[in-house]
């Protein structure tokens, strides 16, 4: 039988600082963390350092989760914050303005489910710090514009027209990728 | 993760590839983890935090007061700043003052003396005995605001090579050259050999009295030209410091800072 087979034991196990509970912890949520990381910081070197640093904050910091809400989206915030932090220290969080196409809105949906995750992973890890965080937080975190602004510490409508610039960018590269492939 | 958040059809699509994607993060990440959560870790980077401290701190104690440069195989330049010198000096007597008081003035003069010396002995005890064991002279030429000390040993391998051409447009005689031979177009110098035929000639600390060499001739004008390149080059830390505005055919080189020389055999 497996140990830990309730996540409330293996929290409450990582609360004690069971060596055993960590491991199975770090085992269960290591990979969908780790994919997040790449999707903050470009560098997978750099990713498996932001992993390991949020790691060490969720173990020191497991005492403090009580149980009211998902784990995994604790856990999650974590790596986010951490990422954050990160981009901040590396002064990578300068907002850019590059010009923007806009695009016809057909056939992206159709081509994100012909890519691979890796392949869209690829092209979210090839946008600049600052659109790519913000993508991050909007679509795939799900923060609110208001929510981004005051963590990153920008406008509402700032985080508005990066998002938007991000997508267009996101979407020219699909679409290339798409007529390469054709 | 908020009511606010409304996604459209594409930022649906990339949220739901993203929502339970997994990457697997590389094999030795538990063993760094563990390790730093053991404290092991957080020890290396307290140690990683001070090495970019020491390294600056140890670039600036060296860089205070001395520069060591190689400009050519075998050859190790020092240069000393003399105002910094006399700082020194002074502060050495300030601080040996309070010590001198209950000892007589020849073992104070003594003590300053060994202390001003100290670190330059020590240099030359350095390059010179280290490498190999040679005989040394030391000249002092004192110039206006340099102070020129060629430290010679008996074994000095680097030479440089002053084309005989040259040598002519300077008004020497070969036959006065030390290793000039017939049918050489070059002659093999020291730098400190160099240093004092263009001293001697009116190159070094000196005005170029281009006006009087070149005398309006281009041919004349292209050659002094070369010569300044040639010299210029081969006394690497020779910088124009000022040209004569009022005659522009007046240029003058001096060394930018007070040169310690020290030629022996430094691998």
């Amino acid at each position: 039988m497996q140990l830990y087979q309730e996540e409330f034991s293996l929290i409450e196990a990582c609360k004690i600082g069971d060596r055993k509970a960590q491991f199975e912890l770090y085992r269960r949520y290591s990979g969908k963390l780790y994919s997040v990381a790449m999707r903050y910081l470009s560098d997978s070197e750099k990713a498996a350092d932001l992993l390991q640093d949020s790691f060490i904050k969720i173990f020191r910091s497991i005492e403090m989760f009580q149980h009211t809400g998902s784990f995994e989206g604790w856990m999650r915030r974590i790596v986010v914050n951490t990422a954050l932090d990160e981009l901040r220290k590396a002064g990578k969080m300068t907002l850019v303005y590059e010009y923007d196409e806009r695009m016809p809105d057909h056939y992206y949906v159709d081509a994100v489910s012909e890519m691979s995750t890796q392949e869209i992973l690829k092209e979210v890890q090839k946008l600049s710090p600052g659109y790519r965080t913000v993508f991050n937080l909007y679509v795939i975190e799900g923060y609110s514009h208001q929510e981004i602004g005051t963590m990153l510490g920008i406008s509402e409508g700032t985080s508005k027209s990066q998002l938007a610039r991000a997508k267009g960018i996101l979407k020219n590269r699909i679409e290339k990728l798409q007529k390469l492939s054709s | 993760m908020n009511e606010l958040n409304h996604k459209d059809l594409f930022e649906e699509a990339l949220h739901d590839r993203f929502k339970n994607h997994e990457v697997e993060p590389p094999m030795h990440l538990w063993t760094r983890l563990e390790a730093s959560l053991d404290g092991k870790e957080i020890e290396e980077k307290k140690t990683r935090i001070w090495l970019p401290w020491a390294s600056a701190a140890s670039v600036v104690l060296l860089s205070v007061g001395l520069t060591i440069q190689t400009t050519h195989p075998g050859l190790l330049k020092l240069r000393c700043d003399d105002t910094l010198a006399e700082k020194n000096a002074k502060n050495e007597t300030k601080s040996t003052s309070k010590l001198t008081e209950n000892s007589s003035p020849k073992e104070a003069l003594d003590r300053q003396f060994n202390q001003r010396n100290q670190p330059l002995a020590q240099m030359v005890a350095h390059s010179i005995s280290e490498h190999a064991p040679s005989e040394i002279n030391v000249l002092n030429h004192h110039q206006d605001s340099a102070t020129l000390t060629t430290i010679q040993s008996a074994e000095v391998s680097d030479k440089i090579q002053v084309p005989m051409e040259l040598l002519a447009q300077m008004k020497s005689q070969k036959s006065n050259l030390v290793g000039a031979t017939e049918g050489s177009g070059v002659v093999e110098m020291t730098q400190s050999e160099f240093i004092d035929f263009i001293r001697k000639n009116g190159y070094l600390n000196q005005e170029i009295p281009l006006n009087q060499v070149a005398q309006s001739n281009e041919t004349s004008k292209k050659n002094n030209r070369e010569i300044k390149r040639f010299v210029l080059k081969q006394l690497e830390n020779a910088q124009l410091i000022r040209l004569n505005e009022q005659d522009p055919s007046r240029i003058q080189y001096e060394f930018s800072t007070p040169v310690i020389q020290v030629n022996g055999n430094v691998h």
